[in-house]
């Protein structure tokens, strides 16, 4: 039931990872895609946050590999990019659950 | 008679000057009687040397000039003045057919046995009149709407600074409001004054929210205008007014494959990102020897990539960490700007802006990935391998 943070602004990760513990979530962070495929043990219970504006590896690219693991998580995407932008990013992935920022309370809902 | 004699050795040298000469060439008598019209002045003109040689040199000029050049011959006649001679200038030419172009003309004055003679050396502006138009027509829609784009993508950039900290500020009062209430129910003890200022702080917090909202409302209503475009003709273009009216020379290379995969773009975005890095380059490099730019255009699979090199110094690590942040730079160049805008308009098109800050004799290197237009995708793949596109272009050295 851990919850993968993969976001490259420190503020908005460290907020991420305390309100998600504040929710009693186990939490785990990575500052880019590179960072969360080589050190990330996802589980098909636990949910990945992806920005998809990473710097290097595309958050796109990060959604791309999760979904070709046989169980995939809750794959849950932010972004300060207008939602139908998101959107357009996210075509291939029916899946995917889109948020845009600030984030609302909306999210809580999805973690607890 | 005159056709048997064999010409002299100067004769038939200048008969093959006039011949190959790519510019048109007109010798005329005191009378402004035409005597040569060399065969780059046929497809100038249109006009055949039999036509023309003999005639008043009026004929290839417009109406209006006729009189005038009749006065201005007669006045240097008389005078010895001259306004043309030895100076050339921008004139008109009217062709066979009655159209005017614009040409440039230098005259030279010869005293030959026969009397004395003038001698015009003709060159074309209509190309370089074209091009120029055009460079001023993109110019202008540049401008235009760099001067819209930059307010909006300015408001956008600052939407996008403020709304990560302010994302981050809602989210720990979140936390925050769940600690308070994990402490209340442990405790079992209401904390009113702790529940009414976190209450406070989120109202604000949501405030500065709704203002980002409405800032990025104003500045997404104006959709870019996205068409699929060729990157390379998109580049180029901007290399064109990137090296207008530079002072001091500039060495620009380029290179990329003649065919590219489309990309789905706002082109005047995408080329105020292109000018603004070359100018960025060029700002780096000026100090070198041998100051020169590289740009290049290749695809990898299905994204579309330029990237503009200098042979600067490179930039240093301590630059390193503010160069995107317009807000926090130290240093007032006005590159931080002009990099966080790109960077924004790339991200903007689901693309990405990358540093390579060189140094140790590297000068540094932005690239910008853009993805391919999805159905352009899958052509074109074997044409990734870059070659010289178009040979050095040197800037104006005036």
């Amino acid at each position: 039931m851990t919850v993968h943070i993969v976001e490259d602004d420190y503020g908005v990760r460290d907020a991420l990872s305390e309100l998600c513990r504040a929710v009693g979530r186990t939490v785990r962070v990575y500052p880019d895609g590179e960072a969360f495929a080589s050190g990330a043990n996802v589980e098909p219970e636990d949910t990945v946050l992806v920005d998809i504006g990473l710097p290097g590896e595309p958050g796109t690219e990060v959604v791309r590999r999760l979904f070709r693991l046989p169980l995939p998580p809750t794959v849950i995407v932010i972004s300060g990019l207008p939602l139908a932008d998101i959107h357009h990013a996210m075509r291939d992935f029916s899946d995917v659950i889109v948020m845009r920022k600030p984030l609302t309370s909306e999210l809580l809902g999805l973690l607890a | 008679m005159q056709g048997v004699r064999r010409p002299t050795l100067s004769e038939a040298r200048l008969e093959s000057v006039l011949e190959t000469a790519p510019d048109g060439i007109i010798v005329m008598d005191e009378g402004a009687r035409i005597l040569v019209f060399n065969k780059a002045c046929e497809s100038l003109f249109g006009y055949d040397a039999a036509e023309v040689i003999g005639e008043n040199v009026r004929i290839l000029m417009p109406q209006a000039h006729h009189d005038n050049h009749d006065l201005y011959v007669q006045r240097y006649r008389a005078t010895g003045e001259r306004k043309i001679i030895g100076i050339g200038r921008e004139v008109e030419g009217r062709r066979k057919d009655g159209s005017i172009f614009p040409l440039d003309l230098s005259v030279g004055e010869a005293q030959t046995p026969n009397g004395r003679q003038f001698i015009g050396v003709i060159r074309d502006l209509s190309a370089r009149r074209d091009t120029e138009r055009r460079l001023a027509s993109v110019q202008a829609d540049l401008i235009r709407v760099t001067r819209v784009s930059a307010l909006d993508e300015m408001g956008s950039v600052l939407a996008h600074e403020l709304n990560q900290p302010l994302t981050a500020i809602m989210l720990y009062l979140q936390a925050l409001e769940r600690e308070v209430h994990r402490i209340q129910v442990a405790h079992s003890r209401l904390e009113p004054r702790a529940s009414e200022l976190l209450g406070k702080a989120t109202r604000e917090a949501q405030r500065a929210g709704s203002i980002i909202q409405r800032v990025r409302q104003l500045v997404e209503k104006r959709a870019p205008e996205r068409k699929n475009a060729n990157l390379n003709l998109v580049v180029d273009e901007a290399l064109e007014l990137a090296m207008l009216g530079r002072q001091r020379a500039i060495y620009l290379r380029r290179f990329g494959p003649t065919v590219l995969p489309g990309v789905l773009i706002d082109t005047v975005q995408i080329q105020q990102v292109v000018l603004n890095l070359t100018r960025n380059a060029i700002e780096a490099c000026q100090r070198e020897a041998d100051p020169t730019v590289t740009v290049t255009t290749w695809a990898e699979g299905d994204i579309v990539c330029f990237s503009v090199a200098d042979n600067g110094p490179g930039i240093p690590a301590e630059r390193m960490r503010t160069l995107f942040n317009a807000f926090r730079s130290e240093a007032g160049t006005g590159m931080g700007i002009g990099l966080t805008i790109s960077r924004a308009i790339a991200q903007n098109h689901m693309g990405e802006l990358l540093v390579d800050p060189g140094g140790d004799g590297k000068g540094a290197c932005f690239t910008v990935r853009l993805p391919a237009a999805v159905d352009m995708a899958s052509q074109n793949r074997d044409s990734i391998a870059a070659m010289p596109m178009a040979a050095a272009a040197e800037a104006d050295k005036s």
